[in-house]
């Protein structure tokens, strides 16, 4: 009976990829939908987008585009479209194709995830792709126009609410369009039979087993089940790359978001920076990475910068001087003040230590602090709020420090408690960066850009707005067994992790079965 | 009669309305674990395209309440929100097949093989198999049933590997007959199944093994002893019938709550039931698979209780009469 779950057909020889943990699929390839997450890889492996960032190089990559330029007002954008695409139906792509999307999303409000028809005016046609015309000057939105997922007009038009459709069979211009299989729990992808890039893909097939838990991916992971995952290994040399080290492999780049003690505003306490200041110099930051994250991380001493935003930084992170004193001159106010909590999603195992590290650091500061773990609803909503006195929590991503710096600082975003606010959890405002904040977004000049990121930085190191910890590293792990090709520091043409779409298109791209494969 | 059809409609109309109102006294709502599950992405902006999208709730809480309940009779039980746009009808009814299969296999297993071994103990009540089986039964199944079922899928299942460590089939297969089909579910329900028996097993056993040790004191067990009657005759034909009563009355309890009961059994087997589904729904804050979920445990519950009441009938004679009244 031994060996009796091997019964049936061995399937043939697919990438086998781990990234979201489910316990079953639900049919859905709807990349422009918010309702729910489409099946991976909707955004950029089926629906390609114009352009995808490459986080490791900090840098664009065209796709569907080859080329973008600004003119001199920087109100309009001019973007070069690739000729000769199909879509995976044997249709050919057009800029009336890209037209109609953004049309769709102006029309259904509910598409618009990123927001862009709060400051696009229009779009057109050009001879060689296409023009859009901005209300005013918005430099940020250049992220949200061309990581758009294109969708074809011959298809969607025929959609009666495409905020609620499923798109289970769907046709895209990317690398990976034919659902060969589809079930509960598994899924499997074929080659686009028409990609623009001649002999690519490679890899024929992708597979996609539901993993329902961390626990159940990392065995599968173990075991050489499992090509290219995106979760978090514990003691991953021990447990993961011993077994074959010639062909496994990870890379947890420090490019995911930074990991930020939020203090509140709301508490008196938290309004002097020299506290602030304080308070961050009593946490032991290597102690953090070591015991909280197994090492998998840096410390971050005082730059709000994890290596995604090498490129913008003036200095780099130093340890912070002068602790002693600060901490003597806050003596006073620290040692008269209330007792104070800590929230943090219970189960995230790897931030639950890191408070638990950071209350008893804060505890020889003469702090009465107890770290609260709720469950994830109770502590979004608490957050959002303003209901808490400390929080772990992430910060914002995108091509630019905008979005993080308007999370960290921005006036305009620093509620009044009570009321909800998705960014700025901690209620800072400082005006003068409000006001960096509003000639960052109408710079599209990359060098004034730049000068204009720096003060932020040094309005940043002045203010101490909330506490950084440690970058969250990008998980990203590799068996090389059946197949290669996959980014590594050395050649960082993309970020390794699976999580971060469209951008892992780019792998899927350059992946090539091995060759001695039976 | 009628007065018992009337307290279980009444007990039913309840649990559901309690259904109903706890859900929505947790904090946050569909759309905020929507946005949770966004990060860093999350920009006043896409939470703005996310509300728009999502709607809120249709209607004040009576027209919801309303919707909900004349929803259950209907068989609309909605749309899930995390497994959007599946219908919540559709998900429970996949997910209540295998949780069946492994819950209600273990239950009569365990049922079976507990009471039978009882019935051996009770005959030399303090000797020979009475002396060691019981306690280890009570001691394994004194353990956690968590760690017992994490212990099982490392060492049998990943250690050994001689079991399948998740899912209720091999997903990557493809089966040409329906035979392969069929030993390969039942491979992979083994250890979730095994697990359960062996955790449950003690208390089947004590139950029956104390009865009939009360049975065989009786004056009418010692009579048909005297008549010179075999002591499987006395024991098959009189006191194991009359000392099952307390036993099935545990198993009506059982019954209804294998339907919720294998949940842990679920999370660790990674096994796409009912108990895994109420997980997620709980995790994401979906309503409506939320009250599906809960509906289909409370059906299940008071069905079984139904069921029992009436069964009682035909095994007990006294409650026969009981029941005379209406």
């Amino acid at each position: 009976m031994l060996g009796c779950h091997d019964l049936g057909r061995a399937p043939e020889n697919a990438l086998v990829v781990s990234v979201e943990q489910q316990s079953s699929w639900v049919r859905r390839f709807n990349p422009l939908s918010p309702m729910a997450t489409p099946r991976w890889p909707s955004k950029g492996g089926i629906y390609e987008t114009l352009m995808t960032f490459n986080s490791a190089k900090e840098s664009w990559v065209g796709v569907l585009a080859t080329g973008f330029s600004w003119d001199e007002s920087g109100t309009v954008l001019r973007l070069v479209l690739r000729k000769q695409v199909k879509w995976s139906d044997g249709s050919l792509f057009s800029a009336d194709d890209v037209l109609f999307t953004f049309e769709l999303m102006r029309t259904h409000p509910g598409l618009d995830t990123g927001g862009v028809w709060k400051h696009l005016e229009s779009v057109s046609m050009t001879d060689a792709g296409l023009e859009f015309q901005f209300k005013a000057v918005h430099a940020p939105l250049f992220d949200g126009i061309v990581q758009t997922p294109i969708v074809p007009k011959h298809i969607w038009t025929k959609v009666e609410d495409p905020v609620r459709y499923a798109d289970e069979s769907p046709v895209g211009t990317g690398p990976f369009t034919q659902v060969l299989r589809f079930d509960p729990m598994i899924y499997e992808l074929g080659a686009n039979p028409h990609y623009w890039e001649p002999g690519i893909p490679k890899v024929k097939r992708l597979r996609f087993p539901a993993y329902s838990s961390n626990d159940q991916a990392t065995l599968a992971l173990v075991r050489g089940e499992v090509d290219w995952a995106g979760n978090f290994v514990p003691a991953i040399d021990t447990t993961y790359v011993r077994k074959d080290p010639d062909h496994r492999r990870y890379w947890f780049a420090r490019t995911g978001t930074m990991v930020f003690l939020y203090l509140n505003q709301l508490v008196d306490l938290f309004k002097d920076v020299d506290v602030r200041r304080a308070i961050s110099c009593s946490i032991d930051r290597e102690r953090l990475v070591d015991i909280a994250m197994f090492g998998y991380t840096r410390s971050a001493f005082q730059s709000p910068y994890s290596d995604g935003f090498a490129k913008w930084e003036k200095s780099p992170d130093q340890k912070i001087t002068g602790c002693e004193s600060l901490v003597q001159k806050s003596r006073d106010a620290l040692k008269n003040a209330k007792p104070l909590e800590i929230l943090v999603v219970s189960g995230w195992s790897d931030w639950v230590r890191a408070a638990q590290l950071v209350a008893r650091d804060l505890a020889a500061l003469g702090l009465d602090v107890k770290v609260r773990t709720l469950e994830f609803g109770t502590w979004f909503g608490r957050v959002q709020n303003g209901d808490f006195d400390m929080s772990i929590g992430w910060s914002a991503e995108g091509s630019t420090p905008y979005q993080l710096m308007r999370g960290l600082m921005d006036p305009k975003l620093a509620l009044a408690a009570g009321e909800k606010s998705v960014q700025n959890w901690h209620r800072y405002g400082d005006e003068e960066a409000g006001r960096l904040l509003e000639i960052l977004a109408r710079t599209v000049d990359e060098k004034k850009s730049l000068e204009i990121v720096h003060q932020l930085e040094d309005r940043f190191y002045a203010t101490l707005p909330s506490i950084p910890l440690f970058p969250n590293p990008s998980w990203a792990v590799f068996n090389e067994s059946n197949y290669t090709g996959f980014p590594d520091p050395k050649t960082p043409y993309a970020g390794g992790s699976p999580n971060a779409l469209p951008e892992a298109a780019l792998v899927l791209k350059r992946l090539a079965p091995v060759e001695s494969q039976p | 009669m009628r007065k018992k059809l009337l307290n279980y409609f009444l007990a039913g109309w309840g649990a559901l309305t309690l259904n109903f109102i706890l859900p929505r006294m947790m904090p946050g709502d569909p759309v905020e674990a929507t946005l949770g599950r966004l990060k860093g992405r999350l920009t006043p902006e896409i939470e703005a395209a996310i509300r728009s999208a999502m709607g809120q709730a249709e209607g004040n809480i009576f027209e919801q309440y309303w919707n909900y309940l004349s929803g259950i009779v209907t068989g609309d039980w909605g749309v899930s929100v995390v497994r959007f746009p599946e219908q919540v009808s559709t998900l429970v009814w996949n997910a209540l097949g295998w949780t069946l299969l492994i819950a209600g296999t273990a239950l009569i297993l365990s049922f079976v093989i507990g009471t039978f071994l009882g019935v051996l103990c009770a005959r030399r009540p303090g000797e020979g198999l009475d002396r060691w089986l019981p306690p280890l039964l009570i001691f394994i199944g004194g353990f956690p049933y968590f760690w017992l079922a994490m212990v099982s899928v490392s060492y049998l299942g990943y250690s050994l590997d001689w079991f399948p460590v998740r899912h209720a089939e091999s997903v990557e297969r493809y089966f040409d007959t329906t035979w392969e089909l069929v030993l390969n579910r039942a491979w992979h329900a083994a250890l979730p199944i095994g697990t359960i028996v062996v955790a449950s097993l003690g208390g089947w056993l004590l139950t029956m093994r104390n009865a009939l040790i009360g049975e065989l004191g009786t004056s009418y067990v010692q009579m048909a002893f005297s008549k010179g009657l075999s002591e499987r005759q006395v024991i098959f034909g009189y006191a194991a019938r009359n000392a099952l009563l307390p036993s099935i009355t545990n198993l009506g309890m059982a019954l209804g709550y294998v339907v919720a009961g294998a949940l842990l059994t679920e999370i660790v087997f990674s096994y796409p039931g009912q108990g895994l589904l109420m997980l997620e729904a709980i995790r994401n804050q979906d309503y409506p698979l939320l009250q599906g979920c809960f509906a289909t445990v409370t059906f299940a519950v008071l069905g079984s209780n139904l069921l029992l009441d009436l069964l009682y009938v035909f095994v007990d004679p006294r409650t026969r009469r009981g029941g005379d009244e209406s």
